[in-house]
């Protein structure tokens, strides 16, 4: 259910909060329900790096080493924009089809 | 009575009695294993050592050595990897969006690989045709087949270019295979189209299960 989803979930939480540390990203995850174990997210940001979808810069940090804060590229955005487009698509075919069915409590 | 021992976990310096370090090594060998065809394997490694160790630190304040129950704890919060298996986009035999910054440039020439979405036998002819920019791989099939016929040891040759020509994995794998230019956008571009299933799948799990594990 929530392959795909996933993906543009992370990549909308680092479009709403610029450059995003991944504790952060967790946190706005785990605060829907959308992750159970955060070990999910790191395999993610990796290969959403790799498609050229996320970029990385250094920050330093005053508590330890410097953190990685990952933000968003041009083509993360236009990835984002279209992952968007077809979830809303779909989320409201779904929705006109089960919206008028009231299940019975 | 404990021995304890210094470690750099993530570039954090931690302080661990040896129990805990026996149980975070195993650990960390059990994600290694599980990300070793990762391309990106030691960037996520780097990743979680160093959440591990922001983990650490919050879990043992105001103590501060780090002892079995923290590492638990931390290894609950991260999950075990047959746990983000199940949660993550591709299946680890499909193609990841990997090898991305390898290919990146311009135009980074042709690379040999055998086609397997246009084969008869293993895709030998129309990954040489797509490398030699011939638009009908039947020419490299006919070649091969005229010259097995004059006595020429054409099926050996097959076999051993089967053998060493690989299948195209990521996007811009198939892209370097039609000697197109691999950039972000035409990347993007496959990629999109890969996802394009996505809104089916969706559709069909809708469809399959009665009862879906997605929060209203």
């Amino acid at each position: 259910m929530r392959r795909g989803i996933l993906e543009m979930c992370i990549l909308a939480i680092i479009r709403q909060e610029g450059a995003s540390y991944p504790s952060d990203i967790i946190r706005a995850l785990k605060a829907q329900d959308l992750i159970v174990v955060e070990g999910t997210l790191y395999p993610l940001l990796s290969r959403l790096k790799q498609g050229g979808m996320l970029d990385y810069t250094w920050k330093e940090s005053r508590s330890g080493p410097p953190r990685k804060y990952y933000s968003l590229t041009e083509a993360g955005k236009q990835f984002l924009e279209s992952l968007i487009g077809q979830w809303q698509q779909l989320s409201q075919a779904v929705e006109k089809t089960i919206g008028n069915q009231q299940p019975a409590k | 009575m404990k021995q304890i021992t210094h470690i750099n976990l993530g570039g954090h310096p931690v302080t661990i009695d040896v129990d805990a370090f026996e149980l975070l090594s195993r650990y960390l060998d059990s994600l290694e294993a599980h990300f070793a065809d990762s391309p990106g394997k030691d960037e996520i490694m780097s990743d979680i050592e160093t959440r591990l160790a922001e983990l650490f630190k919050e879990h043992i304040h105001p103590r501060t050595i780090v002892s079995l129950p923290d590492v638990k704890a931390a290894i609950d919060i991260m999950g075990t990897p047959d746990m983000f298996g199940a949660e993550t986009f591709f299946d680890r035999d499909e193609a990841p969006k990997s090898d991305l910054h390898t290919h990146a440039g311009p135009r980074p020439g042709r690379k040999l690989f055998r086609d397997p979405d246009n084969k008869v036998i293993a895709g030998v002819c129309s990954g040489l045709a797509a490398y030699f920019g011939l638009q009908d791989p039947i020419w490299i099939r006919l070649l091969f087949v005229v010259t097995t016929l004059i006595g020429m040891a054409s099926i050996p040759v097959y076999i051993l270019l089967w053998i060493i020509m690989p299948v195209p994995k990521t996007a811009a794998d198939k892209l370097a295979m039609r000697g197109e230019p691999v950039n972000v956008q035409k990347i993007a571009d496959t990629i999109i189209s890969q996802i394009e299933s996505l809104s089916e799948k969706i559709d069909q799990t809708f469809s399959n299960k009665k009862e879906d594990n997605f929060h209203p």
